[in-house]
């Protein structure tokens, strides 16, 4: 980053004619600053971090540190929790049915709403984003009200519909600000160029907006797998997800099994976050 | 705007999407809000009682209110040590922010059940904190760490930080850098660059992450309720109670109705000053 | 190497003006290009030349008036079916293909086999001498590279119309001449009927076979460079094309010597015609700097004084204030004879040999 360069060069030839008043100013500021940014990370990482001790501890409780280590846990995980994996299977389902959903339903809109400054376009915006920003706990209350209401019942299909709502924002907005961030000249040569206009969308701009479409997609799979909020009201016995099931496990007697489940968890999404990273580059679309 | 292009193709592929969002986001939250007007659990009676019942009852404003509070204290704590975060991520070097994004984003896409997992095990009565206090000998039996409100801050602020570092590291960032270099050539320090043209100009993203956080800690079922345990009771699980445990879903509604009202009246209040203020930050 | 040819196309506007909201883009264009002419739309930023180009392209609808290509009225042609091939200032190359692929793009959306497409393909890349790069990526070329590549790719389909917008704005100066050379000897060796928008002026007037010189919306004069240079129509185009002194006076009625304007700084000029304003009043005398050469005091001319001489070149930039204060330029040859005043001198000017400036209506 050439800023960044710059940035050094300029700030070690200011230092070089600097006064102590100031130098102990920028002493207090990098010290005060750089203390809490960097206890900020700690306190991002630590718990990571320490789940994943613990879940090799080979005791029977959750003692930090571990008085001692093996992966039997994880073994126990393996073999002796049929409703955990299955809770684990339930959650894929439904989380790749919402994102494969998500996906159709908010790349089209996106292909509508992107670049348009008009006051619909905005208020559309607003409300297709909506899911975000009120507590989701609302609407799946909302949601089995509704169901109810209609006579339809709890099924994996409702808890879909849940999912739907609140995965399809993520992907509309990394799809939007793909094509906001599309040069328009682009599509305005494929037509010069001749190329129809289903022509010029699939050779054109897919290609182009295919890494935003796939950090939203990612981001909706993780959102959907991960959420509680929608599930608890939408999940019955039948379509139990696996954060409701580590819950009821973490709530009734601290089973260190869930330690092992976090621990699989954490892993697979830093893998997962890493191959998305190499692939489609998306921690470009995360900002 | 193009000669080609029809503009009814345009709602055409909007159509699935809305019609997606009328009928299952739109109609349920009506329907919640039809379901609170209702006296009684049969829903027989129409009637706006379950708000009196709400209002009237000190005990339901309390739980609103620690609702409301606990979430202002966690956005605070997040945005005293997510800025800072933001802050060195923009000057550092790219490799260093390839990792830092990693660790940023991580805890966004692993489920709050992992991440306030993590949080009972280190403030349980053998978890690292207080195993660290019993070693050093400032305590002489396990403190009760969790179940307190303290806890719960502290919990949702480190889950709920990346939503507030994200948006700001977007506003620094699109912070011409000359603007902070010119600043201290101009002879103003660290500090009152900091305070006078660094922050003013990152407003909106600092707006947009403390709104993030303050919605996202208000609504924290799990966290709230796993290291809140059962003395410290919040909406979320308020909700939860009456509505499956108590099936009385008139009040439910109410709660949840209540909950969607609040947050979003200080979310569109905290938006206007937000833009009065960047008026002025940009003038 | 087989020269790759087209037919001819002419274009006619007639008529165009386009509203945006509450601003006239373009206010009733009408030109005609011939087939197999280069012509530039010359203006500065804002005139509505972008405007203009971009409708003939098909990307903007205009609000009334037609434009005809080949004898065909296109107006409700969208724009992959017009044949009117456009070249942006940031050559939009498709970052995503290969330089073949951006090339070939055009034909694969026309239908054309792959076989015809690699054969064009490879023309094309010999054509803007590029046949090394076939497998490379945009974002590893030069700029000038990139822009051979957006030209080629267009070329590619044979366009009735070439449209390039702001085409060297993008590139150093240094490149920016070579790059000019070769666009004007690829449109002349296809023949292909084009329209250039372009804010430089130098551009225009080096590469155009006519100019088309606009202001807010409107065409002013549209003529060969020549014409805009030597005998502007407009105060504007007086002033916008090469460098020129405005300076206003007072037109007398035509006497034996002919036509003299008494100048507001003081002292007169006798002119050869006064055109386009011939009749008696105030009027604006543009004057080229190269028009004026230093004179014997009895000579009739004006009064200047002299404040800086600059040598550029071959020739000597002189800043000269009248006795208003009022600055004037003037441009002599470096090595040439006759007087050389010193700063702080006073001189007087005059006509040289042939000059015809311009006379504007005044105020």
């Amino acid at each position: 980053m050439l800023e960044g360069r710059v940035e050094q060069g300029s700030a070690r030839l200011a230092r070089a004619s600097e006064s102590a008043g100031s130098r102990l100013e920028r002493w207090s500021f990098n010290l005060v600053l750089g203390t809490l940014a960097v206890l900020a990370a700690l306190l991002l990482i630590a718990p990571t971090v320490v789940v994943l001790i613990t879940s090799f501890t080979n005791a029977f409780s959750l003692r930090f540190p571990p008085p001692g280590y093996s992966v039997r846990w994880y073994l126990a995980l393996w073999n002796d929790s049929p409703e955990i994996l299955a809770a684990a299977l339930t959650s894929l389902e439904v989380a790749s049915m919402a994102t494969a959903a998500s996906v159709v339903l908010g790349v089209a809109a996106a292909l509508a709403l992107a670049r348009q400054s008009s006051a619909w376009a905005r208020l559309l915006d607003s409300i297709f984003m909506s899911p975000l920003m009120l507590p989701t706990l609302a609407l799946g209350l909302a949601l089995l009200v509704l169901f109810n209401l209609a006579g339809t019942g709890l099924s994996t299909a409702t808890l879909v519909i849940g999912h739907i709502a609140i995965t399809t924002p993520y992907v509309l907005r990394t799809t939007i600000a793909s094509l906001t961030q599309m040069d328009p000249q682009l599509l305005e040569s494929a037509r010069s160029l001749g190329a129809r206009p289903l022509f010029a969308f699939r050779t054109v701009t897919l290609p182009i907006i295919a890494p935003g479409i796939a950090a939203g997609a990612f981001i909706a799979f993780m959102g959907s797998f991960d959420n509680v909020a929608i599930s608890l009201f939408l999940s019955d016995a039948r379509s139990e997800v696996l954060p409701i099931r580590l819950w009821h496990i973490i709530e009734a007697n601290l089973d260190v099994r869930a330690a092992a489940a976090s621990g699989v968890l954490i892993v697979l999404t830093i893998l997962l976050g890493i191959v998305m990273e190499k692939l489609a580059g998306i921690s470009r679309h995360m900002r | 705007m193009s000669a080609s292009a029809s503009p009814l193709r345009q709602w055409q592929l909007m159509l699935p999407l809305a019609l997606f969002f009328t009928v299952f986001v739109l109609l349920p939250l009506l329907l919640l809000g039809y379901i609170s007007l209702h006296n009684d659990m049969e829903l027989k009676q129409a009637g706006v009682a379950q708000y009196f019942k709400f209002f009237g009852d000190e005990f339901n404003l309390g739980v609103l209110g620690q609702t409301l509070w606990l979430a202002a204290r966690t956005m605070l704590l997040a945005l005293l040590l997510g800025y800072p975060l933001a802050y060195f991520f923009t000057l550092a070097p790219p490799r260093w922010q390839r990792v830092l994004i990693l660790i940023i984003v991580l805890p966004l896409l692993t489920s709050a059940v992992v991440r306030t997992f993590a949080w009972v095990v280190i403030l349980g009565r053998q978890g690292i904190v207080n195993s660290v206090l019993l070693s050093l000998a400032w305590i002489e039996s396990p403190a009760k760490l969790l179940y307190t409100s303290s806890a719960v801050t502290v919990a949702l602020a480190q889950i709920e930080m990346p939503l507030m570092v994200l948006p700001i590291i977007n506003s620094l960032s699109r912070q011409d850098p000359h603007l902070r270099e010119a600043s201290l050539a101009l002879g103003a320090g660290r500090w009152r660059t900091l305070l006078l043209v660094t922050l003013p100009l990152s407003l909106p993203g600092l707006l947009a992450g403390s709104l993030l956080v303050f919605a996202a800690a208000a609504s924290a079922f799990v966290t709230q309720t796993l290291v809140g345990g059962g003395q410290l009771m919040y909406m979320p699980y308020y909700i939860y109670q009456q509505a499956i445990q108590s099936n009385n879903y008139p009040f439910a509604a109410t709660i949840a109705m209540v909950l969607l009202v609040a947050v979003l009246v200080i979310v569109t209040l905290v938006n206007f000053a937000g833009r009065a203020v960047k008026g002025v930050a940009h003038a | 190497m087989p020269a790759h040819t087209l037919q001819a196309t002419d274009l006619t506007l007639t008529g165009i003006s386009h509203r945006y909201a509450n601003t006239q883009a373009v206010a009733d264009v009408n030109l005609q290009v011939r087939p197999g002419e280069l012509i530039a739309l010359l203006g500065p930023s804002g005139c509505g030349k972008t405007t203009l180009l971009r409708i003939v392209a098909g990307l903007i609808r205009q609000s009334a008036g037609h434009v005809v290509i080949g004898g065909q009225i296109v107006d409700t042609l969208p724009t992959h079916e017009r044949g009117a091939g456009i070249v942006f200032q940031n050559y939009a190359l498709f970052p995503h293909m290969t330089v073949a692929a951006n090339i070939g793009y055009g034909l694969r959306a026309a239908g054309v086999a792959k076989p015809q497409v690699a054969e064009m393909v490879t023309r094309m890349l010999a054509l803007v001498k590029l046949a090394a790069m076939a497998e490379r990526y945009p974002r590893q070329l030069s700029g000038g590279q990139q822009q051979r590549v957006a030209l080629a790719r267009t070329l590619a389909v044979s366009p009735k119309v070439l449209l390039l917008d702001e085409p060297f704005g993008a590139l150093d100066k240094n490149l920016r001449l070579d790059m000019q050379i070769e666009v004007k000897r690829l449109q002349r060796e296809l023949g292909i009927t084009t329209v250039m928008v372009t804010h430089d002026q130098e551009e225009a007037l080096s590469m155009a076979d006519r100019i088309a010189v606009m202001n807010q919306g409107c065409v002013e004069q549209y003529g060969t460079p020549e014409e805009v240079y030597d005998a502007p129509e407009t105060l504007f185009v007086a002033g916008f094309v090469g460098t020129t002194n405005l300076l206003p006076g007072t037109l007398a009625s035509v006497a034996p010597a002919g036509p003299t304007v008494a100048l507001a700084g003081g002292g007169t000029m006798v002119l050869p015609r006064a055109r386009p304003c011939s009749s008696a009043g105030p009027v604006v005398l543009a004057l080229r700097p190269e028009h004026l050469r230093f004179a014997a005091p009895d000579e009739p001319g004006l009064d200047a004084t002299l404040q800086l001489s600059l040598p550029l070149g071959a020739l000597t930039v002189h800043e000269l204030a009248l006795a208003s204060g009022a600055p004037v330029k003037v441009i002599t040859p470096r090595n040439g004879e006759g007087v050389r005043p010193m700063p702080g001198d006073k001189v007087r000017l005059a006509l040289t040999d042939g000059a015809a400036p311009a006379v504007f209506r005044g105020s």
